[in-house]
């Protein structure tokens, strides 16, 4: 492979300028070079986009891919001229079809043929068979977005993915055998603080690729638990005949994968916008991209399409479940945990109709008993084998009807940023509270199309004014905090847990407002009881260890740990959190920690609330009020 | 003491935090590669063979399951299915219906109409393709079952 790409390479850049064959196309040549510097042909748009052309702050032209098989230019990445020169040489090549640049890269030739005016009959046309029969495999008929909800359990998840799945003319009832186009970062084996450090600073390179569907399902569906959401994008013959040349020329590209701008959702804004300009997306995003604000962004240009759901494959199992009575539970929890082949003998009294029922719901329980980690490939081998040989026999019974209930998609979920204001009372007086958060909920806010009974915030930040002193202070910054809780299931048994880093006030320490900053980083994990009652009710207790740092603590730190339960309350359009917790810190300040908090909070509109919110810390109680507005990320 | 038991507390409950989140990294969230490679990924990888995660279109690789351009080779298209979907595609044909089996049998021709001949011969000899746990015996035994009729 290498060498070959070498070879194609080294005949570029020793053929360049590609020479024309005979004096007559030698002065065509020069004449379209001409034609270009006069209209300045590499100052279009098009032509930056295509090329991921980015101008610096200073003025500085610079493409963001990383391959040099992108360009033709050996400067083609730092200027635009350049390339687009040698890309008209490139129109004379003559080695192999398939290696010519126009072959190479269709969309960019499509483009500069027609914005030169270039005649059809000019150059003889190119066979691109390697093109040709990649586009023919896929043999694309519509095109649409994927979305695979965030999963808390797995932190490299939580905001979830985005990726293009590409149909098959007349695929109808073969979902599976589809492509998508999936953008991800590619490292080696690696792990560790190093290798999140060099994921940050973009040291892995991203490429784009062509996965079967049926692996994307593997991975979301299966491993990771997750629902896909496909949203059907529109795009007519043309543009998708545009998207595919341009795929097939991103095949040569890299960029560096940032995990907050330009990540595996972001880099797919640019690909829509070449094949459907108007749509525009790309320039929507400055400062951090979430997966579900692009898909949000992808939509709302779209026309209104109603959404496919592919739910998780726990969301399957509960669904089953939901349909089979006590006894035919315990047996399937028999066939999935204890001595089967007793198990088995029991389920020969149970009608044939109900026992292929068992059955079919306890492979599907071992197999994501397989896939969340609980036993490994071969108990999942010997456990379902003899269970889908005993299925089997049964034949054609209609055992399960319907599917699992269908939740709010991202399109009915608030926007990620969150901004707020307050009246606090605090025992000296008011203070008056400006609130920004950068992502995404917390459990007073409403969850549709996110998460249920979880928090993922990132960049919460509260910053006061007390007239009393006269004078600002950052109440809270919140770097990050994780909360899932996991509400127990006997079939699941997953335990709830949190994590949280960041600043806060620690004004049980006795100092003044605002004076008693520490920065604090806690970690817990316990368990979640739902009571699904006329007002649902979640329950949860942890144990929770905790640190603080600041010149606010004696000795300026502490270290410890203790307890920290609360419960959630949902009504309708109300939510409501009561929550306390009590640390005792060994090492350190060793005063104790004792607070906690009730909270209300009322949704006005899709995008705003109320909040009302008590808290205590120590011996200082303080009680406020806040409006909550949601809007799209900057 | 109580100094000793506070901090099993604090080292307990950071370990069953990091536990918890410790799930792996397949997928690309914003924090995609942070986080070490599990086994579940190497099932992953292990299923597909390592055959398709690395396929970049228009690049010349030349994996066994796959073209030059990154598509599953058209004569393998049966094979890399069944490899890929055993354990779900075994699950359909035993339950006599779902995508998986309705997948392959367009991937052998079979149309919405006829799909039920394909399903039903499937599960009737399920035993004899999916017993032996053996990718290549369930490629063979359903070519085998699908030119006999």
């Amino acid at each position: 492979m290498l060498s070959k790409s070498l070879l194609v390479l080294a005949v570029l850049f020793a053929a360049s300028p590609l020479s024309a064959a005979d004096p007559e196309q030698e002065l065509r040549r020069l004449a379209f070079r001409q034609r270009a510097a006069q209209a300045k042909t590499w100052e279009d748009p098009y032509w930056h986009k295509l090329l991921y052309y980015e101008e610096s702050l200073f003025g500085r032209v610079r493409s963001a891919s990383l391959n040099p098989k992108f360009f033709l230019a050996k400067w083609g990445d730092i200027n635009p001229r350049l390339e687009l020169e040698a890309a008209i040489d490139g129109l004379y090549y003559e080695g192999a079809d398939n290696d010519s640049p126009e072959c190479l890269f269709p969309e960019r030739y499509r483009w500069l043929k027609e914005k030169l005016s270039i005649p059809a009959g000019e150059f003889p046309a190119r066979a691109c068979s390697s093109f040709e029969n990649w586009k023919a495999g896929l043999d694309v008929e519509s095109v649409s977005l994927l979305f695979a909800a965030g999963y808390l359990n797995n932190p490299s998840t939580l905001y979830g993915h985005t990726f293009l799945r590409l149909h098959k003319r007349g695929g109808q009832g073969a979902d599976l055998l589809d492509y998508t186009v999936n953008y991800a970062a590619t490292a080696e084996e690696e792990s560790g603080l190093f290798f999140a450090i060099k994921g940050l600073v973009g040291a892995y390179p991203g490429q784009f690729a062509t996965i079967p569907y049926y692996l994307k399902i593997q991975e979301y569906h299966n491993l990771e638990n997750r629902d896909l959401w496909e949203f059907p994008l529109n795009l007519t013959p043309d543009e998708i005949d545009r998207l595919l040349r341009h795929c097939w020329e991103l095949g040569k590209a890299s960029f560096p994968y940032l995990f907050f701008t330009r990540n595996c959702s972001w880099q797919l804004l640019p690909l829509l916008d070449i094949a459907k300009p108007e749509l525009d997306v790309s320039r929507r995003f400055t400062f951090w991209v979430i997966p579900s604000d692009t898909a949000k962004a992808v939509l709302e240009a779209s026309p209104p399409a109603a959404p496919g759901w592919r739910p998780s494959l726990w969301k399957t199992v509960e669904w089953k479940r939901s349909q089979l009575n006590q006894e035919e539970r315990e047996a399937v929890l028999g066939l999935a945990k204890r001595n089967q082949a007793e198990e088995l003998k029991k389920l020969e009294s149970m009608h044939y109709e109900r026992r292929a029922a068992v059955l079919e719901a306890a492979v599907d329980y071992l197999s994501w008993r397989f896939y969340a980690r609980r036993i490994g490939k071969q108990e999942l081998d010997d456990r379902t084998d003899p269970l889908l040989a005993a299925r089997a026999p049964l034949g054609q019974v209609t055992t399960f009807t319907g599917g699992p209930a269908r939740p709010p998609s991202i399109t009915d979920a608030h926007e990620s940023l969150r901004l707020g204001a307050g009246l606090v009372a605090l025992k000296n007086g008011p203070a008056y509270e400006l609130r920004a958060r950068f992502a995404m909920q917390d459990l007073l806010d409403d969850p549709a199309g996110y998460l249920p009974d979880a928090a993922l915030e990132m960049g919460s930040l509260r910053l006061r004014y007390e007239p009393r002193y006269n004078r600002y202070y950052f109440k809270e910054a919140k770097l990050a905090r994780v909360l899932s809780l996991n509400p127990w299931d006997a079939w699941v048994q997953r335990q709830s847990w949190e994590i949280n880093a960041g600043l806060e006030q620690a004004p049980e320490t006795g100092r003044q407002s605002g004076r008693a900053a520490v920065w604090a980083m806690n970690a817990g994990s316990g368990l979640a009881v739902e009571w699904d009652g006329p007002v649902r009710q979640l329950w949860y207790a942890m144990l929770q260890a905790d640190s603080a740092f600041g010149p606010a603590l004696e000795a300026n730190w502490r270290l410890g740990g203790g307890v920290k339960a609360g419960v959630l309350l949902e009504k309708d359009k109300f939510r409501g959190l009561a929550e306390a917790r009590y640390i005792g810190y060994a090492l350190g300040d060793s005063s104790p920690l004792w607070a906690g908090s009730l909270g209300a909070s009322y949704k006005l509109a899709k995008d705003s609330s109320l909040r009302a919110e008590y808290a205590w810390r120590g011996e200082v109680k303080e009680a406020g009020i806040y409006f909550h507005r949601f809007l799209f990320a900057p | 003491m109580k100094k000793v038991l506070l901090t099993a507390v604090v080292l307990g409950a950071f370990g069953a935090a990091a536990f918890a989140a410790d799930y792996g990294a397949a997928g690309c969230g914003l924090g995609s590669l942070a986080f070490k490679k599990n086994d579940m990924t190497q099932v992953l990888a292990a299923t597909t063979n390592g055959t398709f995660g690395s396929q970049t279109f228009g690049m010349t690789f030349g994996t066994s399951g796959c073209n030059n351009e990154g598509l599953v080779k058209v004569g393998m298209a049966r094979q890399s299915f069944i490899e890929a979907n055993y354990k779900d595609l075994s699950r359909d044909v035993a339950k006599g219906n779902g995508e998986y089996v309705t997948n392959l049998a367009k991937l052998y021709g079979y149309t919405p109409e006829n799909t039920w001949q394909f399903t039903q011969l499937l599960q009737k000899n399920h035993n004899a393709i999916f017993a032996p746990n053996d990718v290549q015996t369930a490629v063979n035994t359903i070519d085998k079952l699908v030119a006999s009729i």
